[in-house]
């Protein structure tokens, strides 16, 4: 039996002391209807047909996920995710209202996607931990790369562009020098994330060999990912070492450009379908 | 001779010469390729352009540093674990090292550096006794920062709810009241909680989010190895290297909270088994002489510095482009450094004074 003081205990856990105990009223505009699910991510580099739908490599793999598991959705271009669970793009708004980040609408689709060999899930960390990293690094903190990209994703007056510009470049920065294999201390080396980045292509290469897609016959999570990978390298006209091995004449890595390309035009044969 | 560059290990009695899995990484595999070499213990990541260990040096000249990179040199001057391996399992073998160092390190920096009684009863100790006075004062806690900066990078932290489900929730994402009471809770000051909850709240739990991911990882290791000795067949390959490098800093210490130990104890015999089998073929290293801890504490104090400016000349250039000496420029920093703590100490503390007339 619950003593008396059990809910003022109750309370206590609850409570923060930081915050006064506000009295809330609903808000006089209700948020607006949305009749199909919306999925907003950064702008693309150009729109012109046969380029992509977005020049976000995470926008780009959760659109991809969201097509190749036939969830319908409408792209929304911004760059206020303030509606965001983590306060960043892409992020899928739903009819009900409920809004998913990008690592929900991987769980979201995952059961649809769910027949991949056991392997595949390696794959998929060596991906996301080697060619994002690389991309990441060309997208915010090489001065070439996010001159050329920070004018679309961050679509703001120049001032107010330099300063979000150099604050993700700290950012990024930061999370790719903690995020190195060997502990403590290292520097960020440029070299060191183009190597990694080139690894994983053999690798994957390797894995992909005469395949129409990784997983056989279906595309799946790691076929979404290494798609807005390579799509990415491809797209964007930063010189780099990763994208002079990608696109040298008689590259060892062209299966996957022919694979990226072969997705490209299967599941976003045009930009002008959905867009809001 | 080749000189191998790495962190000393807090565990040196239990037969693994560093606390970093990169260097055990790379250690086990010079000598399960049967490298000749002496092993250098430091803490003055100055010697290598990038600032990390492991270095290899050859002929007093910085060859490489980091795991691949010094796996890659090795292979070239004819020591490969790897050249048995056709093209299939060359690209499983990268997948599944990025795996163990991307997924399993998590696991072990939360539970050395961020389960407090591990940390102040066993790691700092221990560590504290490796790298002697005055580094004992710098390193443990610069490394343990290190730990607590990479894991809330990656939204870790020892303060998350981890009884029944909870921290599930806590993944799902900000939709219910779980998330509305996190979000609560991570606003009420952190004396409050350490008062109300204790050290309990660093309990170290296995349904703590860092431990289900170690066990997912751990189980593609454990199918993927399933009843051969090694990852390939009958001879070790470098993924059997790094999976030594990194199980055996979680299988062989004992800390006071062993979750991890015990998942991989009760959970994956086979993986322990390989772990024993690669620790028998592995012999005493022949060690060189310790540095002077000037060069360490002048590492030390720089990487502060570094970490607090972020200034581009703190950082190093690559060892090729030095001509002559190439530790020239490091001694002279290294003195310069001790200069610089050296009167900084005596300032700071009153020793000279003026009479402000």
């Amino acid at each position: 039996m619950a003593t008396p003081e059990a809910p003022l205990r109750e309370l206590l856990k609850n409570i923060s002391f930081t915050q006064f105990p506000l009295h809330t009223t609903a808000s006089f505009f209700a948020p607006s209807e949305i009749p199909r699910s919306q999925l907003h991510v950064h702008r693309p580099l150009r729109q012109s047909p046969g380029s992509s739908p977005t020049c976000d490599a995470r926008s780009l793999h959760a659109l991809a996920l969201l097509r190749f598991a036939s969830f319908d959705v409408d792209i929304v271009y911004g760059s206020a995710p303030d509606a965001s669970p983590d306060g960043a793009l892409p992020f899928l708004l739903m009819p009900s209202r409920a809004a998913l980040d990008a690592k929900a609408i991987a769980q979201h689709v995952a059961a649809k996607l769910s027949n991949e060999p056991a392997d595949h899930q390696a794959y998929l960390i060596l991906a996301q931990h080697n060619l994002l990293p690389a991309i990441d690094y060309l997208f915010w903190v090489d001065r070439k790369g996010s001159s050329a990209v920070a004018s679309r994703l961050l679509p703001f007056h120049p001032l107010i562009q330099r300063i979000l510009g150099y604050q993700k470049a700290r950012q990024v920065g930061d999370h790719l020098r903690v995020g190195q294999a060997e502990l403590v201390g290292g520097t960020l080396d440029a070299a060191v994330l183009f190597e990694n980045a080139l690894r994983a292509l053999d690798a994957l290469v390797g894995l992909l060999a005469e395949n129409e897609y990784f997983a056989g016959g279906q595309p799946g999570r790691l076929d979404a990912l290494v798609f807005a990978c390579v799509n990415c390298i491809v797209e964007i006209p930063v010189p780099s070492p990763l994208r002079s091995a990608v696109l040298r004449e008689g590259s060892e890595y062209a299966p996957l450009v022919s694979f990226a390309m072969r997705i490209l035009e299967r599941y976003f044969p045009s930009q002008g379908d959905n867009l809001i | 001779m080749y000189s191998l560059y790495a962190w000393g290990s807090p565990f040196e009695e239990l037969g693994i010469y560093s606390f970093d899995p990169a260097c055990v990484s790379v250690q086990a595999y010079m000598q399960l390729c049967k490298v000749e070499w002496k092993l250098h213990r430091t803490s003055n990541t100055a010697i290598s352009p990038n600032s990390c260990l492991p270095a290899l040096v050859y002929n007093n000249t910085l060859v490489e540093s980091g795991f691949w990179r010094i796996v890659q040199f090795l292979r070239s001057e004819g020591y490969d674990l790897n050249s048995k391996l056709d093209s299939q399992q060359l690209s499983q073998s990268t997948a599944y090292i990025s795996l163990i160092q991307d997924c399993l390190v998590d696991a072990l920096l939360f539970s050395w550096y961020l389960v407090s009684e591990n940390f102040a009863d066993t790691i700092r100790p221990r560590m504290a006794k490796t790298f002697g006075f005055p580094l004992s004062l710098l390193v443990p806690t610069q490394i343990k920062d290190y730990a607590e900066e990479r894991l809330r990078y990656k939204g870790i932290t020892s303060d998350v709810e981890t009884t029944d489900g909870k921290s599930e929730s806590a993944e799902a994402g900000p939709s219910g009241t779980d998330s509305r009471l996190q979000s609560l809770k991570s606003k009420i000051p952190r004396i409050y909680l350490l008062a109300k909850e204790g050290f309990r709240r660093h309990a170290d739990k296995s349904s703590h989010p860092v431990y289900v991911q170690a066990s997912s990882c751990l189980d593609l290791l454990s199918k993927k190895l399933g009843d051969k000795s090694y990852f390939f067949g009958d001879t070790p390959s470098a993924l059997d290297a790094v999976a030594y490098g990194y199980l055996s800093l979680i299988i062989r210490p004992d800390l006071p909270q062993n979750t991890l130990k015990d998942i991989i104890g009760k959970n994956y015999p086979n993986l322990v088994a390989l772990c024993d089998r690669i620790h028998s073929q592995l012999e005493e290293p022949v060690f060189a002489e310790d540095e002077s801890w000037v060069q360490g504490i002048v590492s030390a104090v720089r990487h502060s510095v570094a970490d607090a400016l972020p200034l581009s000349f703190l950082t190093h250039k690559s060892a090729k482009d030095e001509p002559g000496d190439p530790e020239l420029g490091e001694k002279a920093r290294s003195v310069a450094g001790a200069l610089f703590v050296f009167f900084g100490y005596i300032v700071y503390n009153g020793v000279f004074s003026t009479s402000g007339k």
